[in-house]
Parts: structure tokens; C-alpha cells; sequence
């Protein structure tokens, strides 16, 4: 099951976890450098060394656009990747928790995502896959230096640690750019991940580590828990503090954001992402939400264009996806009686 | 006011002014557009991350240096390195290292080591390994560059051949 198919712990800020590493062959030209022939020797290459692991192997040369812009959505692909033609691809583990870009910017760039907070299960997997590709391959590293990428600016261990984060309550109180801030003397940089650069559609932004050459894998993991903590804090008081001045005005936005999900003929995706956004927060204010609401988090993903436009063809128009959505929905938030719900 | 021609190649008006002052001398260039981006001048936009910060990392350390060697594994020239900000592979990374400032803001020297280390030693297919000489002098570009950290590991290797 991929992150997004599962349903995250309650109350939790944290839609999913992840963590990436680059690393390049040894003596082999980066793939920018590659010719189409040679990039498909390093993508053999690289999916022999994890044969082990039994991945699915995805050539982009051979993929159908709306199968890649799909991949890209659901952030098992970069969109640089899904501009590359044969030879790079993925390489996609059976449980759906890790994807290898294969020839994007480095020849390997390595994520696990996992759903909710979990940042140790997915450095301890990640690890799991490097040791794998360490035995089998010959990476490009220098004393020093550490893994040698493409972008000096990736040096060191090569590692990114990020997570999706709600923080609907950081952002109302008007406390956003303080918090990016401060992050950023810290050593971590947050953007949105739905709406225009630092706003975040839906109220979801990714925190993610600055890369730094001297920063071991172990030093990045436990810095960057004691800041999802900090943040996580941040957004409990801010959620409060609202709370106390205006509970019912917001309890009015919450249960008027159910009303529409549940009877809306159309809905666009920017719609839906603030409407789930004002569940989410009643949900995790403890309202009193009916139990469907919690099926919502899947659809966050399902229900982007290029998802939906691979399961149902007839789905080319934004038009017909707004009905699609909308009709999901309402399907998704029908009542259940406490026997029906599972 | 007639309009000064191009240093370089005389054929093309001087659009790009170019002043840098290395160590109080102070050396200028007037060149036309064409020929600063040949010799890696003025240009802009290398780093477009928002997180990096916004000077070159890869200014020129010395005044007229040539800048025609490439890299024997890849071909990519240092004057393009230089210019993009990016290298062609890891042999770059050997060639070039020395005659590039590598420590703004990415931090120190990475001390993590290799993450696991393989069961039983590899054998290395025919490593072409730097000879003494070579090594040797790129120690001495180093130093004469002021990078010391990479000094350090040119001197530990030159020992490590020495003893062998």
C-alpha cells in the first residue's frame, strides 16, 4: 500500500514522513552527461544490485504521460524525472514504501514514504535499501567530500529528512512566516506544498532539512525529530489559543466545511484541500465529527487530476473531474451506521 | 561618446564591464557578451534553490587563469563547472576540487564514513590511482589555493603511496 492508502495516527499533524538519499555510480558520467543508451546500462545496473528487494521496475522511456504526471502526484516521482525518456524510470518496492528514481538529477535517489509521523521506521528503511545498493554498487564517495552528487550543494551524506505537515492553527494566528523563520536560522527550510510558493494550500507545508556537507545521517534524524516536535507544539498552542477566543465560530467553519463536502454537486481539487483542511483541524480540536470523516486522508491523493484521470479515462476535462470529486465525496461522507463502518 | 569595443575579440561592442581585485591588485575587463560567457564572466541565475545563498561559489580564485582543462572521464570543462555550478561526474570531483572554493555554506568536511560497509573487501577493477608526481602537485595548487582541508587528504594519500 502506498503512504498515502493508509490512514495516519488521530490527532496527528503529520500527514507522512520522508526520508531520501542521492548516490551515483563510481567513475560513470552523471546522467545529465549519459546518452539514452548508457543511461539504460546504469538503470539495468542499479535494479540488478536491489534484485534482492524484487522492486517493480518502471521505464519512463516506455510509460504513458498521464501513468508519470500520475507518479509524480502521489510523490513516488520528481517532475524531473518524469521529463526524462528511456532510462530512467523507478524502481518501486512490493509494500509500496519505497521508490528508486533511477538517472533523475544523481543516477540514484533513493525515498521511503510512510504515512503519519515516523521518522526513525523510515531512516531505518531507507538504511535498510542503502546497505543493499552499498554492497552491490560501487558509489561515488571521497573523504571529505562524502557521496559525490551532481549539485555540490548535495555533498556529504546526501540525505534528505522532510515531512507533510497540517498547520492550520500556526497559519490562522498569523504565526507562519515567524515559524519559517525561525526554521530557517535553525536549519530547515518549510514551503507549501499545494498553493504558491510559502502559502500552503490546505494549510499543508513540507519541512524538510537543509543540506549540509558536514551533517552525519544520525546527527540530521535526531535535529530534525527535535524540530517536528517544536513544530508540532507550536501548532497545539496556537490550535488552543484560538480555540479559547472563538470556539464557535470555528466549530461553525468545521461542521459548514462537512455540509459542503457531504452535498456539493462539483468540487475542484483547490477547493477540496481547504475544506479538508477545515475537518481536519475539528478533527484534531477533538470536535465531534462523525467517524467517516476520518476516511478523508487517502482521498487528499486519490483525488488529484492525474489520479483520477487514471482510473476513469472520461476524466479529461476539469469539469468532469469537479463532478467525479464531488460525487466521491459524497459517497465517502454518507452516513454509516456503527455496524456499516469498518 | 564612442562606444568601446570588446577586449577580447575587437568585432563586438564592450556590453560587460568586469573589475575584480584579488589580494589589492585590481584587474579589468571590458568584454562583449559573447566573450564573457566564454570566459565564465557575469553570469547569473546559477543558483536558483531558494535556500542557497545568492553569490557564485565558484568565483575565479586566481586573475587569468586558463581555464581550458576538462575532465578525462567526461569532458566537462572547468570554466563549465565554473558556469552552471554542477559537475559531470566523480572523476570531476578529482580533477577539478582544488581549484574550486568548496567550503561556503555546505558546511565542513563530511565525517560520516560509508554507510555499512560491504561484507568482504571488494576487488577494485583497474583503479587508475594518481601518481606520487600528480598528487604531489595538486598539493601544491592546493595549498597555493588556500584549501587546506583538501591539502590535508592530498598529503595523507602522498604518504599513504610513499610508504607502500
Amino acid at each position: 500500500m502506498y503512504w498515502y492508502e493508509k490512514k495516519p495516527e488521530e490527532g496527528g499533524i503529520v500527514l507522512s514522513t520522508r526520508v531520501r538519499f542521492a548516490r551515483n555510480l563510481e567513475g560513470i558520467p552523471f546522467p545529465a552527461e549519459l546518452k539514452e543508451e548508457e543511461r539504460g546500462k546504469v538503470f539495468s545496473r542499479i535494479r540488478e544490485a536491489f534484485s534482492e528487494k524484487d522492486p517493480m521496475a518502471v521505464d519512463f522511456g516506455e510509460t504513458d504521460d498521464r501513468v508519470k504526471e500520475a507518479y509524480v502526484q502521489t510523490h513516488l516521482a520528481s517532475a524531473a524525472l518524469a521529463k526524462g525518456g528511456k532510462g530512467t524510470g523507478l524502481l518501486l518496492s512490493r509494500e509500496g514504501d519505497v521508490s528508486v528514481m533511477v538517472n533523475e538529477e544523481d543516477h540514484l535517489r533513493l525515498q521511503v514514504i510512510l504515512t503519519g509521523k515516523a521518522i526513525r521506521p523510515a531512516f531505518e528503511k531507507a538504511m535498510e535499501w542503502m546497505q543493499v545498493g552499498e554492497k552491490a554498487l560501487d558509489f561515488a564517495y571521497r573523504d571529505g567530500l562524502g557521496y559525490l552528487t551532481r549539485c555540490p550543494t548535495n555533498l556529504g551524506a546526501a540525505m534528505r529528512i522532510s515531512v507533510m505537515a497540517h498547520l492550520p492553527a500556526i497559519v490562522a494566528t498569523g504565526s507562519m512566516n515567524a515559524m519559517i523563520r525561525r526554521l530557517n536560522d535553525a536549519g530547515f527550510t518549510v514551503r507549501g506544498l499545494f498553493g504558491e510558493g510559502s502559502r500552503g494550500g490546505g494549510n499543508i507545508f513540507q519541512i524538510s532539512n537543509q543540506m549540509s556537507r558536514d551533517k552525519t545521517p544520525e546527527i540530521i534524524v535526531e535535529s530534525f525529530s527535535k524540530v517536528v516536535t517544536q513544530v508540532e507544539e507550536w501548532e497545539r498552542g496556537a490550535k488552543e489559543a484560538l480555540l479559547k477566543d472563538a470556539s464557535l465560530d470555528l466549530e461553525d467553519r468545521v461542521f459548514r466545511a462537512l455540509g459542503i463536502l457531504k452535498y456539493a454537486k462539483k468540487m475542484s481539487y483547490q477547493e477540496f484541500i481547504s475544506l479538508y483542511s477545515d475537518l481536519r483541524f475539528g478533527r484534531e480540536a477533538q470536535m465531534a465529527l462523525p467517524a467517516e470523516t476520518e476516511q478523508l486522508d487517502r482521498l487528499l491523493i486519490d483525488l488529484m487530476p492525474a489520479p483520477m484521470l487514471l482510473r476513469d479515462g472520461s476524466l479529461g476535462e476539469a469539469d468532469a473531474r469537479d463532478a467525479a470529486r464531488a460525487k466521491a465525496l459524497r459517497e465517502a461522507l454518507k452516513e454509516r451506521r456503527k455496524e456499516d463502518a469498518s | 561618446m564612442s562606444q568601446k569595443m570588446c577586449e577580447s575579440c575587437g568585432a563586438h561592442p564592450a556590453t560587460v564591464h568586469y573589475r575584480e581585485t584579488v589580494n589589492g591588485v585590481t584587474n579589468q575587463r571590458y568584454l562583449c557578451a559573447e566573450c564573457a560567457r566564454k570566459e565564465g564572466i557575469g553570469t547569473s541565475g546559477i543558483f536558483s534553490e531558494d535556500w542557497m545563498k545568492p553569490f557564485s561559489l565558484f568565483a575565479p580564485k586566481t586573475v587569468g587563469q586558463k581555464e581550458s582543462e576538462v575532465c578525462p572521464v567526461c569532458q566537462t570543462s572547468l570554466s563549465r563547472i565554473r558556469r552552471e555550478g554542477k559537475f559531470g561526474c566523480s572523476a570531476c570531483y578529482d580533477a577539478f576540487a582544488s581549484r574550486l572554493d568548496m567550503t561556503p555554506f555546505v558546511g565542513g568536511g563530511y565525517r560520516g564514513g560509508r554507510l555499512g560497509k560491504p561484507e568482504a573487501p571488494k576487488a577494485k577493477p583497474e583503479e587508475k590511482k594518481d601518481s606520487v608526481s600528480d598528487l604531489k602537485k595538486q598539493l601544491q595548487e592546493a595549498v597555493k589555493a588556500e584549501n587546506y582541508e583538501l591539502a590535508a587528504i592530498l598529503r595523507d594519500r602522498i604518504r599513504g603511496e610513499e610508504a607502500k
